[in-house]
């Protein structure tokens, strides 16, 4: 009866006007019949409203968390994507200057140079050899699918059936697919020219990361591949989730089928620099083992490779990252991409030899071109005009709906679709609907984080947008709560591993604040050092409660944060044990170590010198101000080398430093 | 420190800047930052652009996650005290904050005591049966007050029904889930 004439707020289009409701105090209580009847639906009204404002309440703390698990996941993605950036390009500024340590120099060279230089042809021929299939043998015991030239549909249906039966294509035949692939790009212009003409319709897929779960639903719901089904897949294939090797192969199979329907664009993890730290690597090493160092070898010389972009029927561009205010197609189809085996890092920075240990000096038209293509793969769009340095990514560019509006007009287009940036719902749009964001990793935070979508361009009619969610089970969807509580566990998780990483450092601000030693301290004060201490802008006041313990006034407990879990170094070495600073401080850069150290391991070993491994906790404690004091690391060295080979095994080094779940300590704590 | 002869000799006019610590004023502006940091924090989690601006139709979520329980009518004369009539899709963060601020500080919206909730459950079981059921509540719930759409109704019902089998609602233990405690 009151319906028609709310706006109602938990569903966000507005009806028609407001009118307030009577509160139940304020009708009159007469004893009349008439009356009577007229009171009682009255507090049945207000009864009604009761149970439903109080839901609603409910509702909204719930929507809160999850939106501050959102921010936690975010906020933490980019943290890390920053710092990796931040490493290469403070690398490349360090080669500029004159280094004035050789052995800084030699770790700086050795880390950016991943093979060395050779001439086009020597470069092929090498690579021919040094990864030829013929170089790999099967064992009898391979029970998987093999594979000969000419690859097929019928391979395409048989990869995707042993996928999902959990099977491994043998490195053999990796190798053989990926050559084919290489063959096949290398002919490619920059820009894929693609056409609706044909089918009248194509499927624009975005990031996938590495879960083959999303791309067989698509599959599912939208057909495979086909010269009747074409599809554009926007980069970022890889890293991040655990079947990046085999979602590659499939798109690369239904490529070579369908060489002139399927279509890739190149994304920034399409780049060895950022596989080193975002798992892709360590997938191949650990499914691979022995073979995996023909396969890196071969993918860095595939990514230079894709084109890094496609043009639907001349006025829709399609690109990973999205463009700047120096976007030009023309410039951008005159570059040489095979130059740029990383886009962080092309051949013409990196010096040739061991003994060159300076950078190259750029010309302008060198530092252009570069940006065009960083741009294009790394740039983020934004609310305001302009155009900015992205310096959350560390690349790219921030671009404003000015500049859309500046490149559109300059090549005729009239929609730009991109990928790179998670949405909850799988895709947004931006700019007055002139840039389309479409991601294709559901569940990419943890399960329920988010939808994933894909687009269809049609000839003659309205683009379509289709989202999905790939589930374990699909009985029902997920409650509201269910959704919150998953998300928010794994983010939360994450949060507090950073509380143990950081302990010595927030408990010596902590203990600043609370100088009569009573282990609280205000609110207020603790989420200003937090902010500033894991330097992560986040709703802590929203979260506080499944962070720490608040006592009956309202203060915090400080140290509650650390009760359940703890940093562990399980080494034996007595110089480790006795600083807990110095593990924490490990921890904490764990991901730059690993990232350094395996940039340095070229032959993918899992080892490195000793002498190695101090310079590089020494040069990084030099420029990343996290304090790797020079005699303790070299202690640290000594001590770990218990075989005295001169030799360390850093994935087992690095795991051994964990935060493990200890339970709720009744004893008072140490350190 | 300063000497009897320096404040001897200070200027003429610094003989009135002797100012009195007021500590019930100095507790009052904590608590004022206090509200205002809680306020902006909550607003900032919506505030997607980063641009000190949320959408209006957020506006619900907001003032509900500080744990406040008005109705949507009276969300609708918060709107209407705050929104720009030059922009009526958003709310910025100034006004935003002058409002809210006043209605913390007046403890608005808090909601009803626990029994009266309960009290609230005993008027829609007509029957006195104690519980009540999925279409009982769908009548009331779907059809009257401020209705709830289907999405509110099913997540609703998830966690009212006593456990998956039955439709019934023991409404004395459900109270307990309903007033969950906010954030603060």
């Amino acid at each position: 009866m009151f319906a028609e004439r709310w706006i109602c707020f938990c569903c966000p289009h507005a009806h028609k006007l407001q009118r307030s409701i009577v509160p139940v105090e304020q009708v009159p209580s007469k004893k009349s019949s008439k009356s009577r009847v007229k009171k009682k639906s009255d507090i049945t009204l207000s009864s009604v409203i009761i149970i439903q404002s109080w839901f609603r309440r409910r509702q909204a703390l719930f929507e809160i968390r999850r939106k501050a698990a959102w921010t936690i996941y975010q906020n933490i993605e980019y943290a890390g994507e920053q710092d990796q950036l931040k490493l290469y390009n403070f690398f490349l500024d360090l080669m500029q200057a004159v280094a004035k340590d050789p052995r800084e120099a030699l770790v700086i060279a050795k880390v950016l140079r991943r093979s060395s230089s050779l001439s086009a042809t020597a470069e092929e021929l090498e690579l021919t050899e040094s990864t030829s299939p013929e170089t790999v043998n099967i064992e009898p015991s391979y029970k998987g699918l093999h594979v000969q030239l000419p690859i097929n549909k019928g391979h395409f249906e048989a990869l995707i059936l042993g996928f999902q039966r959990g099977e491994s294509l043998h490195a053999r035949y990796v190798l053989l697919i990926l050559h084919e692939v290489r063959r096949i790009l290398k002919r490619l212009p920059n820009i894929n020219v693609v056409s609706t003409h044909q089918s009248t319709c194509v499927t624009v897929i975005g990031d996938l990361h590495g879960n083959l779960s999303d791309l067989l639903l698509i599959f599912h719901k939208n057909g495979l591949p086909s010269n009747e089904n074409p599809y554009i897949f926007n980069g970022d294939i890889v890293d991040r989730g655990s079947q990046s090797i085999e979602l590659f192969i499939l798109i690369s199979v239904a490529f070579i089928v369908y060489p002139t329907n399927v279509y890739l664009n190149r994304g920034n993890h399409e780049d060895h620099v950022l596989n080193l730290r975002y798992g892709f690597m360590k997938e191949i090493l650990r499914k691979y083992k022995s073979h995996a160092t023909k396969l890196l070898h071969l993918f860095e010389n595939i990514y230079r490779w894709l084109p890094v972009a496609s043009l639907i029927d001349d006025h829709i561009f399609v690109t990973h990252g999205g463009i700047s205010d120096i976007t030009d197609m023309t410039k951008i189809n005159r570059i040489q991409r095979s130059q740029y085996v990383s886009i962080l890092s092309p051949s013409f920075v990196i010096p040739e030899t061991d003994e060159q240990v300076q950078i190259n000096s750029l010309s302008n038209d060198q530092l252009l071109e570069w940006r065009q293509m960083l741009d294009l793969l790394w740039s983020d769009p934004k609310q305001e005009n302009g155009c900015e340095p992205n310096t959350y990514r560390g690349g790219g560019c921030y671009w404003g709906p000015d500049i859309t509006d500046q490149v559109l007009k300059k090549h005729n287009w009239s929609l730009i679709i991109r990928s790179h940036e998670c949405k909850e719902e799988g895709f947004d749009y931006c700019h007055g609907k002139k840039v389309l964001t479409i991601f294709s990793a559901s569940n990419y935070y943890a399960a329920g984080s988010n939808r994933g979508a894909y687009v269809k361009i049609f000839k003659n009619q309205p683009l379509a947008i289709v989202q999905f969610l790939a589930t374990k089970n699909t009985v029902k969807p997920l409650t509201l709560w269910e959704r919150v509580s998953h998300v928010e566990e794994q983010a939360l998780r994450n949060l507090m591993e950073k509380f143990s990483a950081n302990q010595s450092r927030l408990m010596k601000e902590f203990r600043l604040k609370d100088p009569h030693q009573s282990g609280r301290i205000a609110i207020n004060e603790w989420c200003d050092i937090v902010t500033h201490v894991l330097e992560l802008q986040l709703p802590w006041r929203t979260l506080k409660s499944r962070l720490v313990d608040i006592d009956s006034n309202g203060l915090i407990v400080y140290e509650s944060s650390f009760r359940s879990r703890e940093l562990q170094c399980c080494i034996n070495s007595q110089v480790i044990n006795r600083r807990q600073s110095l593990c924490q401080t490990i921890y904490r850069n764990k991901d730059l170590l690993e990232t350094v150290f395996r940039a340095i391991d070229k032959d993918n070993s899992g080892v490195i010198s000793m002498q190695e491994f101090t310079d590089v906790c020494v040069f990084l404690g030099n420029h990343n101000g996290s304090k790797f004091d020079e005699k303790q690391m070299t202690d640290l060295a000594k001590s770990i080398d218990l075989d005295k080979n001169g030799v360390i095994d850093f994935n087992e080094f690095l795991e051994a430093f964990r935060i493990v779940d200890i339970g709720l300590r009744t004893s008072n704590p140490t350190t | 420190m300063a000497t009897p002869t320096d404040a001897a000799s200070a200027a003429p006019e610094q003989e009135n800047r002797v100012t009195l610590r007021d500590p019930i004023r100095e507790s009052e502006e904590r608590a004022n930052q206090a509200r205002i940091k809680r306020l902006t924090e909550a607003f900032n989690v919506f505030d997607q652009e980063s641009n000190n601006t949320i959408p209006s139709s957020e506006l619900g979520t907001v003032v509900r996650s500080l744990g406040l329980v008005p109705t949507e009518g009276e969300l609708q004369d918060i709107l209407s005290e705050m929104s720009d009539d030059s922009n009526p899709e958003s709310i910025h963060l100034e006004r935003f904050l002058n409002v809210m601020n006043t209605i913390l500080k007046d403890r608005r919206y808090q909601g009803e005591p626990e029994s009266k909730i309960l009290r609230a459950f005993q008027v829609l079981d007509t029957q006195n049966n104690g519980y009540l059921t999925e279409d009982e509540f769908r009548n009331y719930l779907c059809k009257e007050g401020e209705p709830f759409n289907d999405e509110e109704f099913q997540d609703f019902m998830t966690i009212a029904l006593d456990d998956e089998t039955n439709h019934k609602c023991t409404y004395k233990d459900f109270v307990q889930h309903l007033i969950v405690e906010d954030n603060d």
